[in-house]
């Protein structure tokens, strides 16, 4: 891996306002990484990433943006931010709020610059005259990518910003992020649209109550192999190593074949219907950080 | 030099303002009744520090005050500015909106009445002192409880603050005028700085120290203020 320009360091903040905590959260990101965070609601993937842009101070730890604190000058010039309900400068353009973001970058011909490519590169062109407190949230969400990357950021942290659009529009935005992460730009998206994470993530943290409890690259988490049993009855408790579902029992295989754990519920005199493997998504993942309660 | 570039950029949002919003109206409003008054043989040195004030304050209302510019910082702030640039800015917008209003009216007035061109300079003077200072103050009261609190120091300013702090501690003795008496010494005040056009220095000092503590206090603010 190659030195982190994001380092978060046992980061913990306690619970205020509506913000939810985070414990001891730690975690690097390389230059051209794509990572993802996600978790259930609450989990404290907005706190951390506000902690990350330096929104907010944390209790203990530190995080460092290639190297430099976080929250200074220096940091915010190189560390880009899109929050989850972007609120934009009123009565401004689509193409003035960026421009006015702008000028906190460059000046003159390398601003206008700035703002031409931004315009262009989100697909916002088309809207560049639209009020921006008005946009629809399709729209709002591609202008806060937009400014996050003015000033060619070397870190990107995305708050839900691929959520709550059209497939199109997730493509597109998918397909920047990744041109970003192409030319060096390290990016950590909190995200609960799946679908984006499976498409651009090399890396998934999944956080709940504060905590990231598990850390893996995309592809394994995709790669481990769960095996879905169909039961006549539901047994008064699973085997070893299986979870009750609604319609029978479930497992994660590991290294083990299919063969091996059905003769385990045959062994406990379960009688199975019918069995199938099937590849773990994430929402697999996703489901197991919430506690069976979500199942 | 990136600080005053940051500086700008806050004070160019005021174009935007002033003819998207009703900020334009407002002013125009408030010109029209300055001049209005001006012509009905109202003091220029009076009228123009307190159209100045409110003017000012107008300014601070519709660049920094209003929630959805207080819900933006959280976004600005992510860019490399600093939070003292952001006051300073807004500080400076409000005020070229309120001077650009005090210009017009002196300008009308002058043109309507026959009074001396040093009479039109000091009272221009004056209310550019008693600007500052209103937006300094507007700017905390809008940092700290938005336009809310804005509106207050706007009507404040509009009836109250004419009222000379002496007249009132002059009156019966009690808590009450205890209270108005300090806070007509410590707001800014339209009995206060009409004065400054004979160059009373205890209003110069006054309309500095709301100017400068206005944009310090503001950033202050603005700097612990959490997502």
């Amino acid at each position: 891996m190659n030195a982190p320009v994001l380092l978060v360091s046992d980061v913990t903040r306690r619970r205020r306002r509506a913000a939810a905590p985070v414990a001891d959260a730690s975690l690097e990101l390389a230059a051209g990484e794509v990572a993802a965070l996600v978790g259930p609601p609450g989990a404290g993937k907005t706190t951390l990433l506000a902690v990350a842009a330096g929104r907010l101070a944390p209790d203990a730890g530190w995080v460092t943006v290639a190297g430099v604190a976080t929250g200074t000058l220096a940091a915010r010039a190189l560390l880009g931010y899109a929050p989850e309900a972007p609120v934009f400068p009123p009565t401004l353009s689509v193409r003035e709020v960026l421009g006015y973001l702008a000028r906190f970058h460059a000046v003159g011909i390398a601003r206008r610059g700035l703002v031409a490519a931004a315009l262009e590169r989100s697909g916002l062109a088309g809207a560049a005259e639209r009020r921006a407190a008005g946009l629809p949230l399709p729209l709002a969400r591609r202008l806060a990518l937009a400014q996050a990357v003015l000033g060619h950021r070397r870190v990107l942290l995305l708050d839900e910003t691929l959520s709550g659009v059209d497939a199109g529009a997730r493509r597109t935005m998918c397909e920047r992020v990744r041109e970003l992460a192409a030319s060096g730009v390290a990016v950590l998206l909190a995200a609960s649209d799946l679908a984006a994470v499976e498409q651009i993530a090399a890396r998934v943290l999944v956080m709940r109550d504060g905590r990231v409890i598990r850390e893996a690259p995309t592809a394994a988490l995709l790669r481990e192999r769960v095996l879905e049993i169909l039961l006549d009855a539901p047994p008064a408790a699973p085997p070893p190593g299986f979870r009750l579902t609604p319609y029978g029992l479930q497992t994660d295989l590991g290294p083990r074949s299919a063969e091996a754990a059905l003769a385990l519920c045959r062994e406990h005199r379960l009688a199975v219907r019918a069995s199938r493997v099937r590849f773990r998504t994430l929402e697999d993942t996703l489901l197991d950080a919430q506690g069976d309660g979500a199942r | 030099m990136h600080w005053l570039r940051c500086v700008l950029a806050e004070w160019q949002l005021l174009r935007s303002r002033l003819v998207r919003s009703r900020l334009g109206i407002w002013l125009l409003l408030l010109g029209a009744g300055g001049v209005w008054l001006a012509a009905r043989g109202g003091p220029l040195t009076l009228l123009a520090p307190h159209v100045a004030m409110l003017g000012a304050v107008l300014g601070v209302a519709f660049t920094a005050g209003s929630d959805a510019d207080r819900a933006a910082l959280s976004l600005i702030l992510t860019h490399p500015t600093t939070p003292l640039a952001l006051a300073a800015g807004r500080w400076l917008a409000a005020v070229t909106a309120a001077g650009t209003l005090v210009l017009a009216l002196l300008f009308v007035a002058g043109a309507v009445s026959s009074g001396p061109p040093g009479l039109l300079v000091r009272a221009g003077a004056a209310a550019a002192g008693a600007a500052a200072a209103a937006a300094g103050c507007a700017l905390v009261a809008g940092a700290a409880g938005g336009n809310a609190l804005a509106g207050v120091l706007f009507l404040y300013i509009a009836v109250p603050s004419v009222i000379s702090a002496d007249t009132l501690g002059a009156g019966p003795a009690g808590a009450l005028a205890r209270a108005g008496t300090l806070i007509l010494e410590l707001l800014p005040g339209v009995w206060r700085y009409a004065a400054l056009e004979r160059g009373d220095l205890v209003g110069w000092v006054h309309a500095a120290c709301w100017a400068v503590g206005g944009v310090a206090g503001t950033a202050r603010l603005l700097a612990r203020r959490a997502l």
